[in-house]
């Protein structure tokens, strides 16, 4: 025994000793089979299998029964060679697809004739399979030929929209089995690569950033699991995107590449027009270019293996924003009637003032890398390195929780934001005892950076400003044809809902680092049939660094809010230990001393961690007598902790996720499955909530009396930012304690999973497949507020335990004889009241309707592998989507904060929630292929992808505050305003490939997207109204005219109602050139 | 040639996709309008604008026989309300205040005495045992009238039929409603009904708005042109227009909602002079004796309240301004038919004394008349 066995051997048994079981994320392939007399049909053991693949051979024996088990294949194609027993002639089963954590079955029937044969080769003419028929996962995988010959985006996160049943929701990220974008994980070599305070991948988004997203030309493998995986993954209550970096080969190969994408191949954007409202916007891109190389090869043949690659993008676009001003109306007499002119359909007429365009030029630049080592010291060992990131520079315009960014000062709307992630990874595997135990080792570390800014060095010091009643004329000294009409009134050029000017608004820089480390240990026997047996142990350590703050001088920064006769400031404050926020909602303390020492915060620093620890165990048992059925059954335990900034651990959870599935071949031959499978899966809670919610962030809302100014302020438009509000009167304040309490005996937030697929192998390289998937919620996480509106709770809404509020009951009564014991004591007093408060708010979320986000989907695809020059993937999914939950994004208020959001707020917002959910997409269809021809002496290859999906469910929403677009109220059952239209695109790819050598292909090619300059709305505008206004329960579109608003009076109606809010991107082409050799 | 495709998988495939198709539909939440009967779930009468509600349980009973005949009495302020048939009128109970502290000591008098009468009990009642028995279950019914400005509001558990209640585009009164006055009012009172078709039980932050209506779909009625003063007012929904979406099932309510009808009795029309500001003379240190307070003799203007709907063109001759006995000429408006501002169309004469008055005949918009002059004085200072 050698020492790296030694070593794992160790390794291994404390791991066994420890009753600890390890988790690692699969990079690599299976391949099984059996070995048969063609004559007889009778197995045949002790036969020698090698597959030879990119990196090498990989050599074993059949058993007694003719079956064989490769483990731990690097990700390729391979041929596979069958030596029987005292002959030299061999049986080729040439292009066997290895895929990451898939297990593919090839069979082997050897004549008699072979057997007595010597030194000749017999290949299998037949394709070897591709079915997985060691899981009953459900999803798709996307290698290199896909990613070359579809017309794609450029990264990974570009390709997971095309599997099955998966979408781009409102969050930027897809949508996977009917949960949001931000519930996905993504692995890059087995390191989680997951955006650590939102859940999301990087995907250019303004105002936040991500997990790693890298360039396609750096993966050789994207696995999309959608569903039914097994207990050693988890985290996700959306899919599992498991991707692969390329690695060197025994070749040096490589390639060099660029892309172009000019402005004049593309078509003219639609333009967002509110109505109503003087602005409205579009953006045209000017370029977006990308070059890159990537190369790898052998450093030591067959022991040392060397990838790198570099691929830096620049993305340059400018934004118009274009103003409009409507025409005065007049009477019979030729008098102005204070009144738009109208057009046949009741909207103002509105003509465009040209010389008020602002131009807004917006530039990313992203500069990719990655590198991956390979050392095989032996062929049973080999570790793994990669090290990859993507620093980006970005100049562009904001993004402020779904208000129209463009309404608003040009400079005020944009922003400098640095974004760096950085990823390395180190991954040993071990087979030992003839690869019965196999042992994976892995540690890792992602980090993100962000800096979010003005790039006006001026407005990362001025207050930011809000004007709502305002007009053009106004704020902008706009001209003429915005001039209020003194007489009657009337103002041509509105703004609805408001208007952003003066600073910045909120600074942000963050720093974030998960470190992880996993051990998985496997080990192959036979006992009652045959057993894969894993069982493992991962870690992570997450933490977050925070730093926010309003812009505006020292001492005076806040939000401003503008309104006639008024204005609201918003800053952020800290609570001292011993006091409360029952205290200032009661009215015992004023909240206007908030707004100055010791409470006032010029800017709020969080340092918030979790620690995960999961352990999982699974089985895959075939039956000696019924090799054809596996068995899985597994279970994974997550503990998770997290901690908010004064290492108080808010969360504590002990999650068990059973896993179960059966896969079956009926006919043993690897070409067809029926397979089902029932699962629980945890959600991994991202560190925002942590970061805002359990690290002293509380906003102090003062009100103020324009009156009180000095004259010069008194006008509202002569406000700078520059802290005017500390020079003018009294300023009551209200305080929102963003500062949390949480449930005794939070629950993780899960969901349930059954999955049913049957697939089969239609004919030569082509599978068709149904599945059935269908999920349930269980318990959720989020914060709500109970009668009072002190503080919230992060509770388990609809799901409190009754430990939970027994916990809270004695805390009450603790409280109250302290109080009782001391009556002079305001502490104990105002522990008493909070006690009182906090009961009443787990009460009221206990009651509160529990949550439901329901899931039914059944999926028919079809998959043809790339032979005789052309590859198909179709698929069509038909799901339903109810509930009252969305998940961790709002699509309507397009507000991310995970486990935070809004839905438990209030009781108001528990009503008429229950409909289609906003990732309601009945109809989903997906086609994507090519077809390679030869010409001349290069090839012609053709793709197409084709993308039909229903639109998302519309709303009919109010505001729980007047104008707050946070908290929006369902005035009618969710889903009764339709749906937007249905979207389809198709995207081609024409390209041209010839050999300038042996070794050397140079392509040109031209990818083009919406083929057909379809810009149909992917949003509109669903606030009914701007007015807080109760819900109508259970009510029709006619209710909505005797709706009142919070003061009594009819609701007004936002003109803007059901107007789009955004286009499908138009037609527009990208060329490109590859050099592989 | 071998099926590609068993003819056993086509069948469950099709199998899946009308199970699919069965439970996708099964699983789909009913957001249907709720059948059947509109439930009456709340009455409440409403007073300015939401700033006192009176809500009546379904529950409500008879009230006890009252001391003094229409209020006073012990109560449980548990039980917020009781129903006072005799006088078709509403008693709330209302907590005993906390038993007064000593009084602060005031620094212009000599430590040791008060003003008060040192062996008297304050502010003692002259029924000490009533009381004390009221002390027992701490509170007392209160029986006082409504004001004429109320609104009766009736809450029910779901949506109405829109049709009775849509008065058009043109507008125009609804009739969802009968009204009986009892005595007849001077001058011809209609019902002006308005319909709220939103609102849900147990809401927390639009009653912090201020929202009285938030609590379920609502009926609200008001007089046209008001309720008159001292007068039973009945309200009685019309159970052929108050109806479910189907247009046929006629509402219904629990015990005392069971018929619809809500009756209440208004307060006498009254009035009260509010005058403008007064500065206050800046304090002497060590002096005691305060300073008279006095109004800048400027145009502030000063207000009269009405307790009901008026017309300020009308209720202009009904009052007098007089500085020192002399005449002072002013102008009235109002911006909501309550509050009338009185301005002087001169500055207030300096170093005056100024009595406004309001007439015993000024009337409301129904016709009924004050009974008795109001008045109130202020004193302005010198120039």
């Amino acid at each position: 025994m050698n020492r790296i066995r030694w070593g794992a051997t160790v390794l291994g048994l404390a791991l066994l000793l420890a009753g600890g079981v390890a988790q690692a994320q699969e990079t690599t392939g299976r391949v099984t089979g059996r070995v048969s007399d063609q004559d007889t049909g009778m197995p045949m053991g002790g036969v020698t299998v090698i597959m030879q693949g990119p990196q090498g051979e990989d050599a074993t024996l059949t058993d007694d029964k003719g079956e064989y088990r490769f483990t731990s294949l690097p990700i390729g194609t391979y041929v596979i060679r069958f030596y029987a027993a005292n002959t030299s002639a061999q049986v080729e089963q040439p292009g066997v697809a290895v895929q990451a954590d898939k297990m593919v079955r090839v069979n082997a029937k050897i004549a008699g004739a072979v057997q007595a044969a010597a030194q000749q080769t017999y290949v299998i003419t037949g394709k070897a399979p591709s079915i997985d028929i060691g899981s009953a996962r459900v999803g798709a995988q996307f290698d290199q030929d896909f990613d070359n010959n579809v017309p794609l985006g450029r990264t990974y996160g570009d390709v997971i929209e095309r599997a099955p049943g998966a979408f781009v929701d409102g969050s930027g990220n897809v949508s996977i089995g009917g949960a949001t974008g931000l519930e996905n994980i993504y692995i890059v070599n087995g390191l989680n690569v997951t955006g650590l305070r939102y859940g999301s991948l990087e995907n250019g988004a303004a105002s936040r950033n991500g997990g790693t997203n890298l360039p396609l030309e750096f993966m050789t493998q994207i696995d999309v699991n959608s569903g039914g995986y097994q207990a050693e993954y988890g985290g996700a209550m959306g899919g599992v995107i498991n991707t692969v970096l390329k690695s060197g080969t025994n070749e040096w190969k490589g390639s060099v590449f660029g892309y172009w994408s000019p402005y004049w191949l593309s078509g003219n954007p639609n333009v967002v027009l509110p109505v109503g409202s003087a602005l409205g916007g579009v953006r045209k891109p000017d370029f977006d270019d990308s070059v890159g190389v990537e190369v790898g090869g052998p450093l030591i043949k067959d022991k040392l293996f060397l990838w790198i690659g570099f691929a830096p993008r620049i993305t340059n676009a400018h934004v118009f924003r274009l103003t409009y001003a409507e025409t005065e109306a007049t009477d019979s007499m030729g008098n102005p009637t204070g009144a738009p002119v109208l057009d046949a359909s009741g909207r103002a007429v509105v003509h465009q003032l040209p010389d008020w365009t602002a131009r807004m030029n917006q530039t990313h630049r992203t500069y990719n890398y990655a590198a991956t080592v390979d050392w095989i010291p032996r062929p049973d060992n080999r570790l793994t390195v990669a090290l990859m990131g993507a620093p980006s520079f970005n100049e562009e315009i904001k993004d402020t929780y779904g208000v129209n960014s463009l309404v608003g000062d040009p400079r005020t709307a944009m922003e400098s934001l640095t974004k760096a992630n950085t990823d390395l990874t180190a991954h040993w595997v071990s087979k030992l005892y003839e690869r019965r135990w196999q042992l994976d080792v892995l540690a890792g570390m992602h980090n993100e950076y962000l800096y979010d800014r003005s790039p006006y060095s001026d407005l990362n010091g001025l207050n930011e400003l809000q004007y709502f009643v305002a007009n053009l004329s106004d704020v902008e000294n706009a001209p003429a044809a915005c001039q209020t009409n003194a007489t009657t009134g009337f103002q041509p050029c509105p703004l609805k809902p408001s208007y952003f000017g003066g600073g910045f608004g909120e600074i942000d820089k963050s720093n974030a680092y998960r470190w992880s480390g996993e051990v998985k240990s496997t080990h192959l026997f036979e006992a009652g049939g045959h057993h894969e047996l894993k069982y493992g142990w991962h870690i992570d350590l997450a933490t977050l660094d925070l730093d926010r703050h309003y812009t505006g001088p020292l001492g005076g920064r806040g939000f401003v809010v503008l309104f006639p006769g008024g204005f609201q400031t918003s800053s952020f404050f800290t609570l001292p230990p011993g006091e409360s926020p029952i205290q200032y909602t009661s009215g015992a303390l004023p909240a206007s001393n908030l707004a100055g020492p010791p409470y006032y915060r010029d800017a709020l620093h969080a340092a918030v961690s979790s620690l995960s620890n999961a352990f999982f165990l699974q089985d895959s048992y075939s039956p000696s007598r019924l090799r054809n059925l596996t068995i899985n059954v597994g279970a994974r335990l997550e503990l998770e902790k997290i901690e908010g900034d004064n290492g108080y651990a808010f969360l504590s959870t002990n999650n068990i996720s059973p896993r179960l599935s059966a896969v079956y071949d009926p006919w043993n031959d690897g070409r067809s499955k029926v397979s089902v499978s029932y699962g629980r899966y945890y959600e991994a809670v991202p560190l925002d909530v942590a970061a805002r919610y359990f690290s002293g962030e509380n906003i102090l809302t003062s009100n103020g009396n324009i009156g009180t100014c000095p004259s010069n302020l008194q006008n509202q438009y002569n406000w700078t930012g520059n802290a005017d509000f500390r020079q003018c009167g009294p300023q009551p304040g209200f305080a929102t304690f963003n500062s949390e309490y949480a449930q005794a005996n939070l629950q993780g937030q899960y969901h349930n999973e059954i999955v049913a697929t049957a697939e089969r192998e239609i004919m030569e390289d082509m599978t068709v497949r149904a599945d059935y998937q269908h999920r349930w919620l269980g318990t959720i996480i989020e914060d709500g507020y109970g009668p009072g509106f002190a503080n919230a709770i992060l509770a388990n809404p609809g799901h409190v335990p009754q430990s939970a509020l027994d916990a809270a009951n004695h805390q009450l009564q603790q409280a109250n004889a302290a109080a009782a014991a001391n009556p002079n004591d305001p502490v104990a007093a105002t522990a008493a009241a909070t006690a009182q408060y906090n009961l009443g708010t787990l009460q009221t979320l206990a009651a509160a309707p529990a949550p439901e986000r329901t899931y039914d989907a059944i999926t028919l695809s079809l998959n043809k592998r790339f032979s005789k020059n052309w590859f198909t993937r179709a698929s069509y999914t038909y799901s339903r989507l109810f509930g009252n939950y969305q998940g961790l994004y709002q699509a309507e208020t397009n507000y991310i904060s995970p486990n935070g959001g809004n839905a438990y707020d209030a009781p108001e917002l528990y009503v008429n929630q229950n409909g289609a959910l906003p990732n309601d997409r009945p109809h989903l269809f997906h086609l994507d292929g090519f077809y390679s021809h030869p010409v001349g002496r290069g090839r012609f290859t053709v793709g197409l992808s084709f993308t039909g999906r229903s639109g998302t469910p519309r709303n009919y929403v109010g505001n729980l505050e007047p104008g707050s677009p946070y908290q929006l109220v369902m005035l009618l059952p969710r889903g009764s305003a339709g749906r937007t239209p249905t979207i389809t695109e198709l995207d081609g790819k024409i390209a041209y490939g010839r050999p300038l050598s042996p070794k050397m292909r140079l392509e040109g090619f031209i990818d083009l997207f919406n083929i057909f300059n379809q810009q149909t709305a992917l949003l509109q505008d669903d606030n009914y109204t701007y007015d807080a206004a109760p819900p109508i329960l259970n009510g029709t579109a006619q209710d909505l005219k005797f709706a009142k608003n919070s003061g009594g009076a009819p609701i007004g109606k936002n003109p803007n109602f059901g107007q789009p809010l955004a286009y499908q991107t138009p037609f527009n082409a990208r060329l490109g050139l590859r050099l592989t050799f | 040639m071998k099926r590609q495709f068993p003819r056993i998988e086509r069948r469950a495939l099709l199998g899946l996709a009308a199970a699919l198709t069965t439970l996708g539909a099964a699983c789909s939440p009913n957001q249907s309008v709720q059948p059947g009967a509109p439930v009456l779930t709340e009455i409440k009468i409403v007073e300015g604008n939401g700033a006192t509600v009176t809500s009546i349980p379904s529950d409500v009973a008879e009230c006890p026989a009252l001391d003094g005949g229409t209020s006073g009495g012990m109560c449980d302020p548990k039980v917020t309300i009781c129903r006072l048939s005799s006088a078709s009128n509403w008693c709330s109970c209302v907590p005993n205040p906390a038993p007064p502290g000593p009084p602060a000591p005031d620094p212009c008098v000599d430590a040791g005495t008060t003003t008060a009468d040192a062996g008297t009990d304050a502010g003692a009642p002259a029924d000490a045992a009533a009381t004390d028995a009221a002390a027992v279950l701490g509170g007392t019914w209160s029986c006082t009238p409504f004001s004429p400005t109320a609104v009766a509001l009736f809450v029910f558990d779901r949506v109405l039929d829109t049709k009775p209640l849509d008065p058009g585009d043109a507008g125009g009164t609804l009739n969802p409603a009968m009204l009986t006055i009892a005595p007849t009012p001077p001058v011809s009172v209609a019902l002006n009904a308005d319909y709220a078709s939103n609102g849900t039980p147990n809401e927390v932050i639009f009653p912090l708005l201020g929202a009285f209506r938030s609590d379920g779909p609502s009926l609200l009625f008001a007089g046209q042109p008001a309720f008159p003063a001292t007068s039973a007012v009945t309200i009685t929904l019309d159970a052929n227009k108050v109806r479910a979406k189907d247009g046929k099932t006629v509402f219904t309510g629990p015990g005392f909602f069971a018929g619809g009808t809500l009756t209440y009795t208004t307060a006498s029309f009254s009035a009260s002079v509010t005058t403008p500001p007064t500065t206050p003379p800046a304090a002497d240190a060590g002096v005691c004796t305060p300073p008279p307070i006095t109004v800048t003799p400027d145009k502030t203007p000063a207000t009269v309240t009405f307790n009901n709907f008026v017309d300020p063109t009308v209720i202009a001759s009904h009052i007098t301004i007089t500085a020192g006995g002399v005449p002072v000429t002013f102008t009235v408006t109002s911006m909501d038919g309550l509050n009338v501002s009185v301005v002087p169309d001169s500055k207030w004469p300096a170093s005056s004394t100024i009595t406004i008055t309001v007439d015993a005949t000024a009337p409301d918009l129904v016709g009924d008349t004050l009974g008795a002059p109001v008045s109130g004085s202020f004193t302005t200072s010198a120039n």
